[in-house]
């Protein structure tokens, strides 16, 4: 899935972005440059594994701005910021503003391609729990409404002859729906569908 | 004390009329002694000094008190000689007189303490005079009504007039002094009695007895030796000492005379010699009082002098002909770090710290090393006519210091500011710079990477020359930069700004060509002096007119530049105007901070550097207005005085 991560660059000096990229596309990276936050902005899709590379200094809206506007907006990206050399006091905001890491400018690029490919990895695994809950959702549908309330109750612990009887079905029948669920959610223990349960209903 | 009506209020007129009327007849009483005629007129006569002061005090206004103290006198003492006709006439044309004679006083602004010569010779002119006319009018009557005998009138009259005149001229100036404020009654208490006063009683006594034992037995007339006791309590206790000298002369005269019994007539002639005596000895004490008041007041200013020389604080001396030290005061001994005592009489150029020389004149100087602790004195000589001179001198090491403090506080801010300026710049150069400096890594590194992939030889040629071309463009920010601070010392000289917009504007004749912007110029008429170094002026204008046609590149249609100049005699304003797009709102409130720019690739160093060359120069660089309708700057500069273009 590393193949179709994309690095959104920001940078308002159209020389830099434009090495940036080239350095990124060198490395196997792909990448998509934005002149200006703003661009960015509309730009960004979710459901797609990416990260962004910022910097700071930029007329408009800074780097700062911008991470300040991604989390206002719930954009939940990895954030890579690139900062003026020396710049430690701008450094450090963006960390407190949830940047994953800060790269002096100049630098070499090793540093910068470890540090982007970091951020790809955390939003890799962001995605696939993206991933894996829009599927759990899509397995849920698949439930009759009795299955469904044999799960909603089995899950809390109780006996199986309880669920029978609140449910005012006999034990038995009870296993047989049980079963069922199992397998159209995939759950091979009863603890997976515990978790899964508690996935759905928190939309971790 | 110049008369003043009195205010008089309440039971005290009252008081003062009964005192006054009960004062005159018991005066008359008293004096009542060697009275000649049926009229009974005698040789001293008091009352008409009492009549005098009281209306030189009250005014006019108490002319009726007047007549009546002297009628009531005439009916208690006199038992009313008849016919009453003459006397009331009689006394109407004396109290009427010597009314006339206290308001004259008050007329003349005579003062009440007798303060000097001039009110002493109006007292006793007017005492001669009034009493002539008085006597004489009431002789006058008296003679015409009957009663006195017309062989008798000349000799009436002149015994009335010396004892009227000799009464007012030696009362009257007791009198004032004792009520005019001079010598208050009061101050009886403070007349000690010494040897001085007694002696001078006793010679009053000795004169007059001498006076009568030997005129009795002789045809000499020895008057003259009472004018020694006389002149002696003048000379010695002035004004004072002759009023009150002449009173108790009198009484003395006066007692002899009746022990002795003396014959009428020559009593007249001793009172015409005592009148003589008191009015010389009133002048005489007058001028005493005056010249002791003038010594007075002398001494006064003498003595505030003297404290004021010693108070302040700084140093004073007297310096003589020979350039000794005459006087000095307490704060030139402190300056001198010795006694005042030992500077007197010594040379003024020795002791005096600081004084170089002894003509007149005025230095700073720090004294030579010699000197423990290092201190600045403030120096000045001053001649005086007649030779030598005052040295005025003063520690001003205080003031020195902190002037030299505030001196070195302004070098150290300045010292900041230009550390300031500096650490801005390096921040500049850094961001500038790093940031073709990263393209270049990047590049580079990417040309790496693509040069061992398959294919990739092409794309890496691509990106090492775009390596290049960053390098190229660091190399431009730092020759650009350069090129702004290579005047870092600027020569300020008067620049017409009218001329400069002119060469700036052929100056850049190829680039309004190629963009096709049509420059107009309305300098204005004459020329518009500053003062500021012609190179950085330059680029200023050159930088804004180059901002004003790369802001112009983006428009559809007609491109206009506008540069004019106005003037209010103060300053200078000159405006460059554009119909360009405007500056973003975002970026218009920060224009002039260093970084900030509208431009690809701009530095944002250009309006912050013109600005602060504006600013050095005391004038001021704003944006005037942004829109879409165009962007003005305005650089306002004042206008070079004094100077030729």
């Amino acid at each position: 899935m590393i193949s179709t991560a994309l690095v959104h660059v920001v940078d308002d000096d159209p020389s830099v972005l434009d090495a940036l990229l080239l350095l990124l596309r060198s490395a196997g990276l792909e990448g998509q440059g934005h002149p200006s936050a703003e661009d960015f902005l509309s730009a960004w899709r979710p459901h797609h594994p990416a990260c962004a590379v910022l910097d700071v200094k930029m007329p408009g809206m800074s780097g700062l701005e911008l991470q300040r506007e991604m989390k206002r907006r719930g954009i939940d990206l990895p954030v890579v910021v690139i900062t003026g050399h020396g710049d430690v006091a701008m450094a450090v905001q963006a960390l407190k503003v949830g940047a994953l890491d800060f790269i002096e400018k100049p630098c070499d690029e090793e540093a910068l391609l470890l540090a982007v490919r970091d951020a790809l990895a955390q939003d890799q695994s962001r995605v696939g729990r993206m991933v894996e809950l829009s599927e759990l959702r899509a397995r849920r549908i698949l439930l009759t409404e009795r299955e469904r309330e044999v799960m909603d109750l089995v899950v809390t612990g109780l006996l199986n002859k309880v669920v029978g009887s609140r449910l005012g079905i006999s034990e038995r029948t009870v296993e047989i729906h049980k079963a069922k669920v199992m397998h159209k959610m995939e759950a091979r223990t009863l603890s997976d569908l515990i978790r899964m349960s508690i996935r759905l209903e928190g939309g971790v | 004390m110049t008369a003043e009506s009195k205010p008089a209020k309440g039971i005290l007129p009252y008081l003062i009329a009964l005192l006054y009327v009960a004062g005159y007849i018991a005066s008359d009483r008293v004096t009542f002694f060697n009275a000649l005629g049926p009229y009974n007129i005698t040789p001293w006569n008091p009352p008409p000094a009492l009549s005098l002061v009281l209306v030189y005090f009250y005014g006019g206004r108490v002319w009726p008190l007047v007549f009546a103290a002297v009628f009531l006198s005439d009916l208690v003492l006199r038992a009313l000689p008849s016919p009453v006709a003459a006397v009331v006439v009689a006394d109407l044309a004396l109290s009427l007189a010597y009314t006339g004679a206290g308001m004259a006083l008050r007329r003349l602004g005579v003062s009440a303490r007798l303060e000097t010569q001039r009110d002493v010779i109006w007292l006793v002119l007017c005492g001669l005079v009034f009493s002539a006319v008085a006597t004489s009018a009431a002789t006058l009557c008296l003679t015409e009504l009957g009663g006195v005998a017309v062989e008798n009138f000349s000799t009436t009259l002149f015994r009335f007039w010396v004892g009227d005149a000799v009464g007012i001229i030696v009362t009257a100036p007791f009198l004032l002094a004792v009520f005019g404020g001079r010598w208050p009654l009061s101050n009886l208490r403070m007349v000690r009695l010494n040897w001085e006063l007694m002696a001078q009683m006793a010679a009053i006594a000795l004169a007059a007895w001498t006076v009568f034992r030997v005129n009795l037995t002789s045809e000499f007339q020895l008057l003259y030796p009472l004018f020694i006791p006389l002149i002696w309590i003048s000379v010695r206790h002035g004004l004072e000492g002759a009023a009150f000298g002449s009173l108790a002369l009198q009484i003395g005269l006066g007692l002899a005379a009746i022990l002795a019994a003396e014959d009428a007539l020559r009593v007249t002639e001793l009172q015409f010699a005592m009148m003589a005596m008191s009015a010389t000895c009133l002048l005489l004490g007058a001028s005493v009082s005056e010249r002791r008041a003038a010594g007075a007041t002398v001494l006064e200013r003498e003595r505030k002098i003297r404290s004021l020389v010693a108070m302040v604080p700084v140093g004073l001396a007297e310096i003589d002909g020979q350039g000794r030290v005459r006087e000095a005061n307490e704060a030139m001994a402190r300056l001198a770090r010795r006694e005042v005592p030992d500077l007197l009489g010594e040379e003024a150029l020795k002791v005096l710290p600081g004084l170089a020389r002894l003509d007149p004149h005025q230095a700073e100087i720090t004294p030579d090393d010699t000197d423990t602790e290092r201190r600045w004195l403030e120096v000045a000589l001053a001649a005086m006519e007649g030779g030598g001179g005052i040295a005025v001198i003063s520690d001003i090491t205080a003031r020195k210091d902190l002037e030299r403090r505030q001196h070195r506080h302004q070098s150290e801010m300045a010292q900041l500011e230009r550390i300031n300026a500096a650490g801005q710049l390096a921040a500049t150069i850094a961001h500038e710079v790093n940031q073709p400096l990263a393209s270049i890594i990047y590049y580079t590194r990417a040309a790496q990477r693509l040069m061992v992939q398959s294919g990739g030889e092409g794309e890496a040629r691509g990106a090492m020359d775009k390596a290049v071309a960053q390098a190229m463009r660091a190399g431009d920010i730092i020759r650009n930069l350069r090129y702004f601070l290579s005047r870092g010392d600027a020569e300020t000289q008067s620049v017409d700004l009218r001329e400069l917009a002119g060469q700036v504007a052929e100056f850049l004749t190829v680039d309004l060509q190629a963009a096709r912007v049509a420059c107009r110029l309305a300098p204005g008429a004459g020329p518009c002096p500053v003062v500021g170094d012609r190179i950085q002026l330059e680029q200023v204008l050159l930088n804004l007119m180059r901002n004003a046609i790369e802001a112009l590149a983006t428009r559809e249609g007609d491109r206009r530049l506008d540069v004019a100049i106005t003037g209010d005699g103060e300053s200078w304003r000159l405006t460059v105007a554009d119909n360009g797009p405007g500056i973003a709102a975002d970026l218009a409130g920060r224009m002039f901070d260093p970084f900030v720019t509208s431009k690809r690739g701009g530095m944002g160093l250009g309006l912050a550097i013109s600005r602060s060359i504006i600013e050095a120069g005391g004038g001021m660089l704003d944006l005037q207005s942004t829109g879409p309708d165009g962007t003005s700057f305005v650089i306002t500069l004042p206008v070079a005085k004094g100077t030729e273009t």
